[in-house]
């Protein structure tokens, strides 16, 4: 071989085989993954559907990974491609509709456990949107402005959401509880 | 703690447990394994995807426009076989104009063989019309055609954004290696590394010509072991700089790629051409790329000047009635003249009064010095209400289509600069008054902020060595698009890119821009150079 300095993430193998991943990939992964998770969790209130989007993105996101590192945001991509891929995957869904199997298959899987259940079914009361906007505002961290650039929105509508979100939010919790209470 | 924090409190909370399990080892190689040969699976998934669509214009457009003629006569059986036969035939044009190969097709090739094969594929059409001695065809064609370009024009635009959608998130990105380490070679990689480019450098393959490149990507090898690297990297292009290799290194990346099935492309180190101006021609044993010459003969003039004032009218026309409530709203909201007039050059270096709308106020002094290039922030306490509003729409360069119509600007050109600075800048600007100057322009469509005074300017020469009627109706296309849809899928896609495109500081432009450049150039942009949704529109 001639003196060609070959570069870290040289060793790429055949399938099957442990595959060497990029340092820099391996701490962003790390740090993002269960950040990217909890987002699609609220934004899809099913468990196998967002780690279904999660890990699909994550893989885009190691095809690209030099160009990703150097380019664009990661952060903010890999959170954009997981949307994406849920809502490709929703627009497909929504076309099954009364389809008797899918019914059967919601009938025979049962529900998902979660630490704060009410807080779930609250979330799902809101628009897709708006759902958007608070899991990527609040547990991704985003301002309103890299959430504005994520979803293609103004900033003032990115606000106007949260600001709806979050009423609709406290009341939904509240009036829960008021049944809660009374039952 | 108020209530809106608690919420977010329990928000975090209620999903805090929730851990992602998949290790990164099953990421990278579910990776791995779907990485091989799926780009140019889907590019042909998409071919066959534009084939249909295709096949679908076709027939919509001549049910539609029979509908149209005849409202609902029922269709004879001569003119249903037309309709059966035709979505066939017009794949096939579309195929001879090749469309099919959209790896191989920038936007403008493609606008234009859309022009191209839906006119052919009419005409034919009117052949086995005639074949088959169908009565009253020319309203129903004449229709048909128009209505098969337009929606071939709207769905081939669709697939595009879809295509560039898939570029930007990888999936339709060529896995590529450099073969070469010049100069050329680092200058290609920069520009594959633009996500929308549909290419991701993987590394450099050193060829005859050794220089240790200095950007970020390693040198994985040497050309020797190109199938080698092939293998290893799961590459499915290689893109050849070819001031870099020698005939035998090239026909050692041909031999690879033939064996391997992957991608070639060679640069052709004519970065200002336009590929409509090039044909490949056989000179005895070698291959020569024939430019065509570039001026404009006396009748591709004459046939600019007479899309301009047929354009122009039209859109004075069209837009009278909200000329005059511009008008209206700007004599009713500061004092002061309609218009704002400006000493501007155009071709030859003639000038001319310049019109826009005014957007300022006059009767407060300028609150920032003028000399320097930053006078049109967009923050200016200068600035109407009513001049921003027009502004962000573009609407105060409409009173312009009048100085198209007299004959001093044309539809699409460099953009005039203010007369005084081309005086301080002659020699470098005069190359740019070889045509009239133009309400929009390459630079306007193509333009992004922190490019150097250089490629500015070269930009608007490659749009002087490569007119044609298409390009400027293209330009025109694409300008209203962007003026129209500012928030258009592109932009969207390019507003996550970090760093993202917002407008320059005025630090950042004062180190790229050399002084005595930085307000020509500005000029150059036009007002839009401090609008950022403007500057990047939907390419």
């Amino acid at each position: 071989m001639p003196p060609w300095s070959a570069g870290p993430s040289a060793a790429r193998s055949v399938q099957g085989e442990p595959v060497q991943v990029p340092a820099t990939f391996e701490v962003f992964y790390k740090d993002t993954k269960d950040k990217v998770l909890q987002v699609m969790l609220a934004v899809t209130g099913n468990r196998p559907i967002a780690e279904d989007a999660t890990q699909e993105a994550f893989v885009r996101a190691y095809t690209k990974w030099e160009q990703l590192e150097h380019h664009l945001n990661p952060r903010s991509w890999v959170i954009r491609v997981a949307l994406n891929v849920h809502r490709s995957w929703w627009r497909k869904r929504r076309r099954e509709i009364g389809d008797p199997e899918a019914l059967d298959s919601a009938i025979a899987h049962p529900p998902q456990h979660w630490a704060d259940p009410e807080m779930m079914q609250a979330l799902q009361i809101l628009p897709a949107k708006q759902r958007a906007v608070v899991a990527l505002r609040f547990l991704y961290d985003f301002t309103p402005k890299e959430v504005a650039e994520v979803l293609g929105l103004a900033e003032g509508t990115v606000w106007a959401h949260q600001h709806k979100a979050m009423r609709k939010l406290r009341t939904a919790l509240i009036s829960q509880l008021v049944v809660g209470e009374e039952s | 703690m108020n209530d809106h924090d608690r919420t977010v409190e329990r928000l975090r909370n209620a999903l805090a447990g929730e851990q992602f399990t998949v290790s990164v080892q099953t990421i990278a190689q579910h990776a791995e394994r779907s990485r091989f040969g799926e780009v140019p699976r889907r590019y042909r998934v998409i071919s066959l995807g534009l084939a249909a669509t295709d096949a679908l214009c076709i027939v919509a457009a001549l049910i539609i426009s029979y509908q149209l003629r005849y409202s609902t006569r029922p269709m004879p059986v001569r003119e249903l076989a037309v309709v059966v036969v035709a979505p066939l035939l017009w794949v096939a044009v579309f195929r001879a104009f090749n469309l099919y190969a959209p790896q191989h097709l920038s936007p403008s090739d493609e606008f234009r063989g859309i022009i191209g094969a839906t006119s052919t594929g009419l005409a034919l059409l009117i052949i086995i019309a005639f074949w088959f001695s169908l009565s009253s065809t020319q309203a129903w064609f004449g229709l048909t055609w128009l209505l098969a370009l337009l929606l071939e024009l709207a769905a081939r635009r669709g697939w595009e954004a879809y295509r560039q959608r898939l570029k930007w998130d990888g999936r339709l990105a060529f896995r590529t290696l450099i073969v070469g380490t010049t100069r050329e070679a680092i200058r290609l990689t920069e520009i594959l590394e633009d996500p929308a480019s549909g290419f991701t450098p993987i590394g450099y393959v050193g060829a005859a010509d050794p220089l240790v490149p200095t950007s970020g990507l390693a040198v994985v090898g040497d050309i020797r072991d190109l199938r080698k690297l092939v293998h290893e990297y799961n590459v499915d292009c290689l893109f050849v700089a070819s001031t870099a290799v020698s005939a035998e290194d090239m026909r050692q990346v041909t031999r690879v790629a033939s064996q391997e099935g992957t991608e070639v492309r060679v640069s052709a180190n004519l970065s200002q051409t336009l590929t409509s101006r090039l044909a490949l021609q056989k000179v005895g044993g070698a291959i020569a790329l024939s430019i065509r010459p570039v001026r404009l003969t006396r009748t591709q003039a004459a046939l600019k000047r007479a899309f301009d004032v047929v354009m122009a009218s039209a859109a004075l026309v069209v837009s009278l009635p909200v000329l005059a409530a511009i008008a209206i709203a700007i004599r009713l909201s500061s004092p002061g003249p309609v218009f704002f007039r400006q000493e501007r050059v155009t071709k030859g270096g003639q000038v001319f009064q310049m019109l826009k709308f005014r957007t300022m106020r006059i009767d407060i002094a300028s609150p920032v010095d003028t000399s320097i290039p930053f006078f049109k922030l967009e923050s200016d306490p200068r600035l109407t209400p009513v001049g921003r509003f027009i502004r962000r729409l573009s609407l105060d360069e409409l009173p312009q289509f009048w100085n198209v119509l007299k004959g001093e600007m044309s539809l699409v050109g460099p953009r005039p600069l203010p007369a005084d600075q081309v005086a301080a800048n002659l020699g470098m600007l005069s190359a740019r008054h070889a045509v009239p100057a133009g309400v929009t322009g390459w630079w306007q469509i193509n333009g992004r902020i922190g490019m150097t005074p250089e490629e500015a300017i070269s930009l608007d020469l490659f749009y002087i060595e490569n007119w044609s009627l298409s390009l400027d109706l293209y330009i025109t296309l694409k300008t209203f698009g962007a003026v129209l849809a500012t928030r258009g899928l592109e932009v969207r896609h390019r507003a996550a890119r970090s760093p993202a495109p917002a407008a320059p500081s005025r630090l950042e432009l004062e180190e790229v821009w050399p002084p005595h450049l930085r307000e020509s150039v500005l000029a150059t942009v036009g007002t839009s150079a401090l609008k950022p949704d403007q500057v990047d529109p939907p390419a």
